[in-house]
Order: structure tokens, then sequence, then C-alpha cells
């Protein structure tokens, strides 16, 4: 019995091979460990930014999970009444939130510096409960904590005392006639009395953006005083219980049932000597919401919706009268509403659209009676760009009425602060244009005795079509105090819960986690830039595994000859391939994730223009790692099974004998006998290929030329590489013979097409993308900005803290700004275009959250008309459009839809719309919001901005955006046009000039601007920063290449050591061997460039001819400088080497 | 029994110039226990005769039929079985694996399907022994001389007791003395085997010890010392 047993198997017969060329192999398992690296390093940097951003996300909040936007100021207090009554909630917190300017000048001497943007918060103690973070002490009274962002702007230190530009908070709109326009900032002169880093409640942020915030902290009470809102508060934060941490429908359902005092909301209730009881709110009109949810409490009661207003003058033939009050109302003929008795003492009625009802003292002023007709001339409910106009309207006198009764209610006119509590008319200080010459002893007398008493009375009907606007169309509601119906039961029956008065409470914690999930997938975009590193370290895997199986392709034909099938030599093939490819794979993971953090590393500096702001840490998550795994098995695998297969079809004879290699140039041709004119045929059609996708560069816009000449140069690549291979295997090639060393170094390329073929496109390849993608650069003209151009022809763009509602062109307006004559003569060119912004999240690349709310801008009609900028597409233009003008397709009005939905025509910037908002398509999409008041608002966007200064913003019109944000008042958004007939010529000091002029006279505003240039540059240094990365790892790929190819020729040569020792033998020089292998390697690196080259040039033309864009020349110099001498410096090595090798030991069989 | 018929072989190569007629209408027929040496000059086509028979190559027009199968005519599973089971090749270059040991270098034939039962590995000793190696089971080729590879590679040959062995210059590597050794034992285990045994070579002397002999010149096969 024999003692040795049959432990011989494929698998031991794979183990000992392995082993038996290790050696040879560690460049395999290299090889195979790079491309796996690359691929767990993207994966784990994919994820390390969602994580970041995740992190960002919720450390930033802390524990706050939900969030109530205030439509004004609720009182504080109402937050600890809900404290009590809260199922869901563990916390809740009122704050004040205002965004301001603030400076500081205390640096010795030094310029003062400036943070505009600055988001202050008045808080409690209580805030800080809600975080780890939290300063030394709370702030008090006039004192300040800064994050460290806003104290690193400010240059400001403990101890420094700063300006804080705080909004002046007032009730009535701003942009209404009767809303105050003016000193819409004050300055707070505060104590900076810590710095907290910027992390935690530090860096608290509601907004979605990587961006550090800005952030002030002050003390809600003092804030609350200084902001005219004593006691009072503009947010609530709700932190929940744990049980409820991920029940948002539970959270939120409890949050739209809490209840809101009238007071909370604005509404004052007064009982009238008249005996009924009076609705009127802070805002003086009742906006829309408010006044249906609380008339749908009133449907059981008798009620009037009231309006007034004010005539600056009414006139008859006979006289005038200023300042006259006008009320909007239903004549009725029952008490307390009513009777309104004419000077026969019948009751009047409700007087028709065109008619009026005057009361005695007017009349006799007027001089009118009855059927004779009066103009009133009235402020415009709106003003238009900081200006009130004036309008008339006649009405025919329908009666009388005797100034007594219900005719002479002085309660129906709201309290308006500075105009109702003034003494007398001389007193008022109104926000609107006011001659107090006009203002007679008589109506001093009827102010002294009536006060504000309407004077005129008209149709509701005649004030909804003149005065309403978008604030609202009621003043004041009148309610009969109906069975025992008083103050107190009226209070609470109006007493209404958040979700009646339309206050969409936020699950804010959610909305950042979901936002967290970013729009940039870097995984995907890292895996792109990374290529030509996994591509190169994919190639070397092939080549330098089938070298070792080229080696021993004398042990495949011997398998082969006893009897081995082809499958079971493929099986022992791949079981050696997958052992290699796990222990490439392996090792591969773990510097997948020394590469991950190198990636990190170059974002945080070289590269930190993508990012804006280094906050990435690094998070290997086991999805990344097993995905790469994955990935790096199947890649490799699928390359080595590639590169071995055609050896299993080589004839076994011919692998026993080595003259399989040449069946590759010209004898048995892969393919068969097609093989050869199909290879050809394949090279012809990609060079002509190539040709024509040019042609059609040439006719296209510069869009669709960069991608036509970028495809034209690949398939020029392509045709001349395939050209190159089939010269290497001999389909090409004359009868000629080698008459020169440089021919037999030609011709030796031919020796192993295969390992010729792989050496030059990896060089061509290489070279071909670290140029042509160069052809996607963006740069910003040094011509001056273009009409047709992402500037579309402006030189500043400005942003404010605080609405600014002055007319910038206006010559008064500039020279009460301090302009002097000569500058006024200077400043005719200018002409600045003011937009409306409703505050949101900058949906440009530069922000890595995804959007839910975008900024979005009001274009004025004056915008629109004057056109201008670049499209790449526009919707198919309506009838009436002119020429061209793709603004005007914002004109449509919105339409609802039978859902509710408001469709508003809206232009964005094309990147912003596919890359932030994920509207692929572009023209035609849409993209939804959800006002505060629970509307939605779908924009669908009808053409798409090339490249603009609007990259991130909506932009729709401006009569629609005042119908849709009637709270945003004024213009927040400013463009500079210069016009002059020559650019070149334009005095660019006048644009300094400007620029100085418009931040200094509205710093109080915060108003910052910026030329469009410097505008365009930022947004274009993400994308350019992106290729430069890509340029950056595709140069490493191709030195990884070059290096690895000088392994390859060093291997070659070790097996050509017969034939170099042959040619020592008959009588060459050791030098001449060395210069014909070094010839050899020239030719390989010189082949790969040329195709590289060409096919780049080819890519790049547009820039070339038209001299726009960046060439990168001294990049590609670099790289194929380096490339050519790392290749030759191998080369050289490897040349010297084997010339230097005793001949004998070459010509020995074994 | 086994016979073996060549049948009309021909063999043309392709060439720049005029095809290249290596194998001319080649017949002969050999029975189990008949050996023969193929003599004729360099690129005569004697190793294309011998591929071609052990199903290495393809003939352009004829037939080798062994046993009532025609071996141009199998497909390439059942190829690879006739040159596992049927054919036992000896190569001038003994193609011997470094990485495997002796043992397991006569053993490669019968991993073509599974692995080698314990049959095999007693079968493979003995040949071994046979050849005169049973004290370098465990060594590796490199650790050999020539003429001890080239007797592994005859034990490899006969691993699965084939019906023909072909040997193709088995000498051609060695010296004189070791390459009598090598040839004897060919003939000695062809004899104790009873199987057909072909060896082709342009060595006069090892045509001798061979005993048949016969000459392929211009394509044609002209049999000598019949």
């Amino acid at each position: 019995m024999n003692p040795i047993s049959p432990a011989f198997s494929i698998g031991k017969l794979v183990r000992q091979t392995l082993w038996y060329f290790s050696r040879r192999l560690i460049g395999v398992v290299l090889a195979i460990a790079v491309t796996t690296a690359v691929l767990v390093g993207t994966l784990v940097l994919g994820d390390s930014l969602r994580e970041s951003l995740r992190h960002q996300a919720i450390d930033r909040l802390g524990a706050v999970d939900d969030a109530l936007f205030a439509a004004g100021f609720l009182r504080q207090h109402c937050t600890s009444e809900w404290q009590k009554r809260s199922y869901v909630y563990s916390q809740i917190v009122p704050i004040i939130r205002v965004a301001a300017s603030l400076e500081n000048s205390s640096g010795n001497g030094e310029r003062t510096a400036r943070a505009n943007g600055v988001q202050i918060i008045g808080c409690s103690a209580d805030f800080w409960t809600l975080g780890v973070a939290k300063p030394a002490r709370h702030p008090q009274g006039r004192e300040i904590v800064l994050n460290e962002k806003s104290a690193e702007l400010l240059h400001a230190k403990i101890g420094d005392r700063i300006i804080v530009w705080l909004p002046v908070v007032r009730g009535i709109p701003a942009e209404s006639s009767f809303g105050r326009r003016a000193d819409v900032v004050k300055p707070s002169a505060v104590a900076v009395v810590d710095i907290v880093p910027n992390e935690n409640l530090g860096a608290f942020q509601l907004a979605g953006s990587q961006e550090i915030s800005r952030n002030a902290y002050v003390d809600l009470a003092w804030l609350a005083e200084e902001i005219d809102q004593p006691g009072r508060a503009n947010v609530v934060l709700f932190s929940r219980k744990a049980e409820f941490s991920h029940d948002t429908g539970r959270a939120l359902a409890e949050l739209e049932q809490l209840p809101l005092l009238p007071e909370d909301y604005g509404l004052q209730i007064t009982r009238t000597r008249r005996g009924y009881l009076l609705l009127t709110t802070e805002r003086l009109i009742f906006d829309p919401v408010t006044e249906k949810a609380v008339t749908s409490h009133l449907t059981d009661l008798e009620f009037q919706r009231v309006f007034i207003y004010l005539a600056e003058r009414v006139t008859s033939p006979d006289g005038e009268a200023w300042y006259a009050t006008v009320a909007a109302v239903p004549i009725v003929s029952d008490p307390p509403f009513g009777p309104f008795l004419d000077m026969a003492g019948h009751t009047v009625s409700t007087p028709a659209e065109d008619e009026c009802v005057v009361n005695e003292w007017l009349a006799e002023r007027l001089k009118v009676r009855p059927g004779e007709k009066i103009t009133i001339t009235y402020f415009a409910p709106e003003t238009q760009g900081g200006d009130i106009r004036r309008e008339n309207a006649s009405l025919r006198v329908k009666a009388i009425v005797r100034l007594q009764g219900a005719a002479a209610d002085p309660e129906l006119v709201p309290e308006v602060r500075g105009l109702t509590d003034k003494r007398t008319i001389a007193e008022w200080d109104p926000p609107f244009p006011f001659d107090s010459a006009r203002v007679t002893r008589e109506d001093e007398d009827y102010w002294a005795r009536y006060r504000a008493t309407p004077k005129i009375f008209v149709s509701p009907k005649f004030a909804e079509k003149y005065w309403a606007s978008r604030y609202g169309k009621t003043t004041g509601i009148r309610v009969l105090p109906n069975d025992g119906l008083d103050e107190q039961t009226l209070r609470a029956r109006l007493t209404l819960s958040v979700g009646e008065l339309g206050w969409q409470p936020q699950p804010v914690k959610e909305q950042a986690l979901d936002a967290s999930q970013g729009t940039t997938p870097f995984d995907v975009l890292f895996l792109a830039f990374n290529l030509f590193v996994v591509v190169a370290s994919l190639l070397l895997t092939g080549l330098l595994f089938v070298l070792n199986v080229e080696k021993r392709a004398n042990q495949l034909g011997l398998v082969r000859a006893v009897g081995w099938p082809r499958t079971r030599v493929l099986l022992w093939l791949l079981a050696e391939s997958s052992i290699l490819t796990a222990a490439g794979v392996l090792g591969g993971v773990l510097l997948g994730v020394g590469y991950a953090q190198i990636l990190i590393w170059g974002l945080h500096t070289i590269w930190l223009p993508a990012l804006g702001t280094p906050f990435l840490h690094l998070a290997v998550t086991p999805s990344a790692v097993i995905l790469g795994i994955l990935l790096g098995v199947a890649c490799s695998f699928v390359v080595t099974a590639v590169m071995t297969w055609r050896f299993l079809h080589f004839p076994p004879q011919a692998l026993l004998m080595g003259t399989w290699a040449t069946a590759e140039t010209g004898g048995t041709s892969p393919g068969g006998r097609y093989g050869q004119p199909i290879g050809i045929l394949l090279a012809v059609i990609a060079l002509l290929g190539a040709i024509l996708l040019a042609g059609v560069g040439f006719v296209g816009d510069e869009r669709t030329q960069a991608g036509a000449f970028f495809g034209s140069g690949a398939l020029m690549l392509f045709g001349l590489w395939w050209a190159l291979v089939l010269w290497f295997r001999g389909w090409l090639r004359t009868r000629a013979f080698v008459r020169r060393i440089a021919g037999l170094a030609v011709r030796n390329l031919g020796r192993n097409p295969t390992r010729s073929a792989l050496s030059t496109v990896l060089m061509g390849l290489a070279v071909f993308l670290v140029i042509s993608v160069s052809s996607f650069h963006m740069d910003v003209s040094d011509r001056g900005p273009d009409l047709t151009s992402g500037d579309g022809g402006f030189w500043l763009i400005g942003e404010s803290d605080h609405p600014i509602f002055s007319n910038l062109n206006s010559v008064d307006v500039r020279r009460s700004l301090g302009l002097h004559e000569a500058d006024l003569a200077e400043w005719k060119n200018v002409r600045i275009y003011a937009l409306r912004r409703r505050a949101g999240e900058d949906a440009s690349c530069l922000n890595l959250y995804r959007t839910r709310e975008p900024i979005v801008l009001g274009v004025g009609d004056d915008f629109i008309a004057r056109g201008g900028f670049r499209f790449t597409s526009v919707l198919k233009p309506a009838q009436g459009l002119t020429a061209g003008n793709a603004w005007e397709l914002l004109k449509r009005p919105p339409i609802i839809d039978r859902s509710g939905v408001i469709h508003v025509p809206a232009i964005v910037d094309d990147a912003t719309a596919k890359y932030a908002l994920q509207k692929w398509r572009g023209v035609g999409e849409t993209f939804e919001i959800v006002l505060p008041t629970g509307k939605r608002v779908a924009f669908e966007f009808v053409a798409l901005l090339d490249n603009s200064i609007f990259q991130g913003r909506i932009l729709i019109w401006e009569q629609t955006f005042r119908e849709l944000f009637p709270d945003v008042s004024g213009y927040r958004y400013f463009l500079v046009e210069i016009r002059s007939s020559d650019v070149h010529e334009l005095n660019t000091s006048l644009v300094t000039k400007v620029q100085d002029f418009l931040e200094k006279s509205f710093s109080a505003e915060g108003l910052q601007i910026v030329s469009t240039r410097e505008k365009l540059r930022a947004l274009y240094a993400v994308q350019n920063t992106y290729l430069s990365t890509f340029q950056s790892l595709g140069g490493l790929g191709l030195l990884l290449g070059t290096i690895g190819l000088g392994a390859v020729v060093f291997r070659g040569l070790v097996e050509r050591q017969r034939e170099i020792a042959l040619l020592r033998a008959v009588g060459f020089s050791a030098g001449r061997v060395h210069l014909i292998v070094l010839l050899e390697n020239l030719a390989v690196l010189l082949l790969g460039l040329g195709i590289g080259v060409i096919s780049s040039l080819l890519a790049v033309a547009p820039q070339l001819f038209s001299g726009r864009g960046h060439m990168p020349w001294q990049t590609a110099m670099v790289v194929g400088g380096l490339m050519l001498l790392i290749g030759l410096a191998t080369g050289h090595m490897a040349g010297r080497w084997v010339a230097h090798q005793p001949p004998a030991m070459g010509l020995r069989r074994e | 029994m086994t016979v073996l018929a060549v049948q009309g072989l021909k063999k043309v190569y392709p060439s720049p110039g005029q095809p290249l007629c290596v194998l001319n209408n080649v017949e002969f027929e050999l029975r189990s226990g008949d050996r023969v040496a193929i003599l004729g000059p360099s690129g005569s086509g004697k190793s294309t005769l011998l591929n071609i028979i052990g199903g290495l190559d393809q003939p352009t027009e004829g037939r080798v039929v062994v046993d009532g199968q025609v071996v141009s005519e199998m497909p390439e599973r059942e190829l690879s079985r006739y040159r596992n089971r049927t054919v036992g090749f000896v190569f001038q270059d003994h193609h011997l694996l470094p990485q495997c040991t002796v043992l397991e270098n006569v053993l490669v034939p019968c991993l073509a399907s599974g692995s080698p039962q314990q049959d095999d590995v007693n079968w493979a000793l003995a040949l071994l022994d046979r050849v005169g190696l049973k004290d370098r089971v465990w060594h590796r080729p490199g650790e050999l001389s020539g003429g001890e590879r080239q007797r592994v590679a005859i034990a490899r040959a006969l691993i699965r007791r084939p019906a023909l062995i072909l040997a193709d210059e088995p000498t051609g590597n060695l010296d004189r003395s070791t390459g009598e050794q090598v040839a004897q034992l060919l003939v000695e285990l062809h004899q104790e085997q009873n199987n057909i045994l072909i060896v082709v070579t342009h060595s006069e002397h090892l045509a001798g010890v061979i005993g048949k002999q016969c000459r392929l010149e211009n394509g044609q096969l002209r049999w000598e010392n019949v």
C-alpha cells in the first residue's frame, strides 16, 4: 500500500504556480490594489461627503426638531403655555431671528470691518440648552456673542464694541402707500462678551448650506425692545421627546393645533362706543389668509368688513378738501352699524360702485348736492420703486348724510401710529406726501371733534376695485355682539390654531437631513476624475498578468497537448486570477481608505473652491467598502479573464513551440479570414466619423461645439490607435525591409502587438484626456460685459440685507444720497436695475446641500424689456413675444390648476435647473415649493440661461412676485449697467466709483457689490476646479501608467535575452543594443504621445481658433515632459542592463 | 489491438509565395506492438505528421483513423479526450512544469478531468521507478539533469496507458549517451506496454534503435528496411 495520498489537484496546482511565480505576480497584485484603492477611495469620499453634510446639518440644529415661523411676531409667553399642554415636545423655545449687518471700528485706527448677512439670534438662556456649545455666559442687555466666523470677518475680539444695524419692524407693509420706507434699519452699539466656535449652536442655521453661517447672539428681551416688538418672537423652536423623534406626522399634527391668541397674530379686539366689537390688525390691512381664518369663525354672527382709505384731496367744481378719510362699508339701517340718515331724515343705503355718500361737513366744504360729481385723488395702494403714485376716481354723490350716529363713527378707522395718535393734523408724521399748508382751520376743527371720522362712504366693490392690493382689502371687521358676546368671548372664539392661520410648521431636522443628501454625487464625480487612474491600473493589471501567462505559454500548450479541455485550462487561469484579485482587492481596501483621506486633504486645500469651506471628515462605511471590493473584483477579474481568453484559442503546438506570438502578426489572425478587412474598415470608419463630427461642431453653438469636438477627438484617438494596432499586427505593413537601427526598433514593436497596442493606448488616452478636457474650462472674458453673455452686459451685481426702496436711477434720489452735479453728469449712463429677492437657499454649484426653497428674484418690466443674456434653450415663444427676447415669457400670468397649485413661468440657469434642482429635461420642467400659507407654487421653466450670474436663483416677473410674496418689500438685488459706446474706452474708475458710492450710501442696509466678472469667476471656479482635479488625477494616472510601462518593458527585455545575446554575438556593441532598446521605448512613447496630441488638438480646436478658453499648455508640457522623462529613464535603465548581460548567458538554452 | 490508419494525408501551409505542401498523400497503417522511426531533414514535415496523428493539428486533406474513429473529424472535447487517453506525447523540450514535483508532473494528464486517484498515483510511482527515478519523486525539474527530465516526460506520456506514444525528437536536446539511454527506455516501455510507438527524429542512430524506419521527403513517405 503506497503511503502517498492523491493530494494533487487543480487547487494545489494553482497554489504552487502562484507561489512559484510570486515575484512576477507582485506587480499584478499591486495594480489590482491600485484599482481597488481608487474605487474604494472614491466611494468612501462620496459617503464621507454625505456623512459630513449630515453631521453638519444635525450638529448645528442641536436638539431642534421643528420650527414655527410666525407671519409676524407672536408673544414669547405663549410658548410656555404650549409647553404645559404639549405631549410631543420636551422643549419649546422662542427666538427672534433677523438679518443684520455688523460693523467693527475698534481696531485702533484700522478701517472699519463689516460683516453683512449676519444672522442675529435673540434668545434666552433656554436656547443654549438645545445644544452642547454655549458661551461662557449668556449676553445681557447691550452685549453680544459672536461665532468665530462673524468674529473673523469683523476682526473682533472679546471686549470690542461693535455696531449692529437692526431692522426696524413695522406692522404696516413698507410698500403700502401707508407704510414707512425710510429708516428701515437702526444702529445699536453692543459689546462682544464671548466668541463661540463654529459648531453646534454656534453655527445654528436653518437653511441648507455647507458655508458656516455668520451668527451673532443677543438677549431676546433686549432685541425685542430694540426692534419695537417687546415680549415677542418671530420663530419658535421645538425639541421632541425621544419617543417622538421619528414621528414627524404626530409632531406636526400637534404643532398645527397649537393655539394662537388674537394678539399673537396681530388681531386687536375693541368694544366701540356704538356697541359693536371691532377687529383690527397691527398691519392696518388684514392679509387674506388671516381675514379668511377669522371670518370663518364668525359665520354664525352678523359682521361687516370695513375698508378705510385716505383721499389726499377731494374736489368738486366749487370746492376742495384735503386728507379726508373714506370708508367702504355696507350701509344698513339697523344699529349699531346703521342707520345713515340723509339731511331729510331718510335712511340711506349702500351706494353703487360709481357713487358715494358724503357727510354734511364735506358736502358744505365742496358745495355739492346729490347727483353732482366729486373727484377723489388718492395714493395708489402700493408704491412703485419707492415712489407713491396718485390716482383719481370720479363718483356721483348719492346722498348727503348727517354727521351723527353711525355716520359719525371715528372708531371705524384703525389706529395708525403717526396719524390717529396725533392731537392735530398739523402734527401728523405720515409716510406719504403731506403738505401741512393744505390743512385749514376747519380741518383741524373737524379733527378735534370727530377725529378721523370718515367723510365719504363708498361701496365695498369700489374699494376692492381701486384700493385692494396684495396686502388685502379689509382694515376692520365689525361684529354685532349678539347673545351676550363680549370681548372675552370673542377673544376665545378667535383663538385660532397655527394651522388655521396658515402658519406652516417645518420639520427642520428632517428637512436638513433630506437636504444633506446633496445634489453633487461626489463619489461618481471623483470616480470620473480617477477614471484614467482606474483604466491605467486595469490595463497594467492585464498587461502584467498576460506577461506572466505568456511566459508560461508552453505550460498551457503542454496541458492542452496531454488532453486538458479548454474549460479546464480556463479554470486554472481563472483560479489564479481570482486569488490574485482577492489579494489585490484586500490590499486595495486599506489603500483606498488612505486615498480617500488624501482626496479630502486635496479638497480642503488645492481644490477648496469645489467645496467652499473645509468641512469634510472621513467616514468609512461598510457599504462603500463592500461596493468598492465588488467593483474591484469585477473589473480586475474581467480584465484578467479577457486578456487570457485568447490563449485558449491558440493551437497547442503553437503554445508549445512559442510561435503563438507570430500568429498575431499576420499569420493566423484572430477573427479569421474576415478579421483583417473588418479591422481596416473599423479604422476608416472611426477616422471618417471624427471628421464628420468635427463638421457638426463647426455649425453648432458653443456648447454643441465643445461636445462635438471632444467626441471628434475621441473618435480620432480611437481611429489612430486602431490603425497602429493594425500596423503592429502586420496588416498594414509594407514589404520594405529594415535598413536602419531605427527601423529595426520600430519593427520590433510588432513582436508583441498586444503589448505595444496597450502601451500606446495608455499614453494616448492619458494625453488626450489631460489636454482635451480643458475645452470645458470656463473663463470670464477680459473684454468687459457683453449683453449676450453670462453677465448680460452688467458691470456690477449687489445684494443687501435690508430692503432698499429708493429709485436709484432718479436724479433726485442720487442727489439726496450725496452726488454732486458733476457726478450726476457722469452717472448719466449708469442705470441700476433693482430686483426683488425672496430669501431662500442658494441653488448654485456653490451649495452642496439639496435645495428645497431656492432664492427667488422678481424682475421688473424694465429688465424684461432690456433683454440680454444667453440661453441654452427657450420654450417655443408664444404669440406676441418680442422676437428673440425670452424674458417676455415671464409675463404670462400665473395659472391655478384644479388642485390649487399656482403655475408660474420662471427662468433659471441651465446648471441650476439640471444639477441643483435635478430637473434634467430643462425647459418645460417644474419645481415646486410650498409657501408659508400652505399654497403650492410650481415654477415652470420657460427658458434656461447659459452660465449666467443668476446661477442658483429662480427668476420670475416682479408683478407675479408681489402677488406670491406680499410680505417681501423693497429691493435687495441690484444690477448695474454702465453704458458706453466703446467698452474699452469706458472709464473703469467709474465702475469702482459707482461700486464704492453705492456700498457707502447703503452700508446700513448691508449692500455689498461685486463685479459680475468676480461673481462669474466664483461660479466658474467650481467647475474649473473639477476640471483641474480631473487633469491632476489624470496626470497621476499617466505617470502611474508610465512607471508601469517601464516594468513591462523590463520584463519584456528579460524574455528577449536570447535575441539580445544573438545581436551581441553577431557584433552589435552594447551601446548599439542599448540604443535599439531606447528607440523601441521612445517609439512607443512618441506614438502614444502623438496620437494623444493629435486627437486632443482636434478636441480643443474651437478654443485654439477663437482664442477663448484656457489651454493647459503648461500642464500638457509638464505631463508630457514627465512622461517622456520617466519612460526614457526606465527604458534607459532596462536597456543598459540587458545590453551589458554576458552574451553567453543569453545564448544558453536553459 | 489498436489500429492506426493514416489515409491520403495532405497538409498545405499558405505562404506569401506558393503554398507549402509538407505532406502529400501520406498513407500507412500501424497496429499495437508496432514501432517506427520517421526520419527526414529539418522542415520535412515529420513533426507536422506527428501533430496530426496526435490531434494537435488538422490535415488539409485525408484522415487519421484510430480504432475506427476519425481523429480529424472529432469535435474539440472528444479531441481533448483522445489526446488524454489514447495518445502520449514526448516532446523534444520536456515541458515539465517547474512549479510541480516530479510525481506531480507525471500526474498532470490526470488533472484533465478531476483529480488523480490513488490508482493513478500508484501507477505514476511505478512508472517513475521503472524509469529509474523513484528516489527523485519529490524533486522539482530544476533539480534534475536533462536526461532525468526527459525520463519524467516519458513517464508522463505513459500515465494514461495510451495506445499511441508519439515522440518528437525525444533525444534532440540530450548528449549521445543520455540519448541512447532514453531511446532504449522508450523501446523497452513500448515492448512492455504493447502500444504503437512513433518516433520522429533526424538521428539515424536513434532510428536504428527504434527499428522500423521510414523517411519523409518532399511530402512523401518512403519506407525503409521494412
